[in-house]
């Protein structure tokens, strides 16, 4: 079975080293990196490192990104299973062997990873972006009706029947709450599973602002209004 | 006849022949210019006739003739900033996807 791990990343000289590193040290040997129009070594990491690499000319966002990479693997690789796995050194690689499961076990299309089904896991995140994601939760269970427990986690498992039919309307972060909308118009089966995030300095400096759930939230409704 | 209204009505005619201008080359469907040409037509013709818009506005609800000019020009203006934002949404998506070609074509 053929499993890709695919890696959009910005700006990620100083972590992707390490990720891919931890990724193959647990088995994970099939990386794409889709270089996301980067301004540092990001590519020529990836390249050193001898893994799959896709350069966005221009940055186009983490959901463009993954569009490409996925995109990518239906036209040259033809995975059985898809990883999405920050290049920031937040996500655990151990983690990927409990994501697959389910669909291993043909038991779901696409797998979640949540932080808050472990209590140890939960209490490693900051209280502010805690209390913003509960309620970005709260807001996608209005929306969409399903009852997830974590939005915008970038750890996620798709099945070969669900990847190569995913189209993002959006090129930012807004894809991870339009994702949740395809699952649930496409009556895909779905789970969650328990994942660790780490949170470090620069992970919580460079990753998404507190603000820009105003943003996603704007961004999402609009694309209610039009769609 | 005040210079504002020599203004508004010269500026009238240039927004109708700019239109008139995008339906020549493709740019805009007759509906469109249709549109267009009548807003521009009663912007200018509206001082002209200041009793008829006077009752056209009472009869909707607003007093006076200004305030309903106010009243449609702030519509009017929401109505193209929401175009305009659907226009950039469209281009944006036009780029990322050349983007994401690009890439794929050029790919190692």
């Amino acid at each position: 079975m053929m499993i890709y791990i695919l890696i959009p990343a910005y700006n990620e000289a100083v972590s992707l080293g390490g990720v891919i590193h931890d990724l193959r040290r647990h088995g994970w040997n099939h990386i794409l990196v889709v270089n996301d129009g980067s301004e540092d070594a990001t590519a020529q990491i990836a390249k050193t490192h001898g893994v799959s690499l896709i350069t966005l000319p221009l940055r186009r966002g983490q959901g463009a990104a993954i569009q490409a990479g996925l995109e990518y693997i239906v036209e040259y690789y033809n995975a059985d299973i898809v990883v999405t796995f920050d290049g920031d050194g937040q996500h655990s690689a151990r983690d990927i062997t409990r994501l697959i499961h389910p669909i291993v076990r043909h038991e779901a299309d696409i797998v979640l990873g949540s932080r808050f089904l472990r209590k140890e896991s939960a209490r490693e995140v900051p209280l502010t972006r805690t209390c913003l994601l509960k309620v970005a939760v709260w807001f996608t269970r209005l929306m969409t009706g399903l009852s997830v427990t974590d939005t915008h986690n970038g750890l996620r498992a798709f099945s070969r029947v669900v990847y190569p039919t995913i189209v993002f309307g959006h090129r930012d972060m807004v894809h991870a709450s339009e994702l949740l909308d395809i699952l649930k118009n496409m009556h895909w089966r779905w789970c969650e599973v328990p994942v660790t995030i780490r949170y470090t300095d620069r992970t919580l400096h460079k990753g998404q602002k507190n603000t820009d759930a105003f943003h996603i939230v704007f961004r999402y409704i609009i694309m209610k209004l039009l769609s | 006849m005040n210079i504002v209204y020599v203004a508004l009505f010269c500026f009238g005619l240039f927004a109708i022949s700019r239109a008139y201008l995008g339906y020549k080359s493709h740019h805009m469907i007759l509906a469109e210019l249709l549109f267009w040409v009548g807003v521009w037509l009663a912007i200018i013709f509206s001082p002209l006739f200041p009793e008829i818009s006077t009752i056209v506005t009472y009869r909707i609800g607003i007093s006076r003739g200004v305030d309903a000019a106010f009243f449609l020009a702030f519509i009017l203006l929401f109505y193209l900033v929401f175009r305009l934002y659907i226009k950039i949404d469209a281009l944006d998506k036009d780029v990322t996807r050349l983007v994401i070609e690009s890439a794929k074509k050029h790919s190692q």
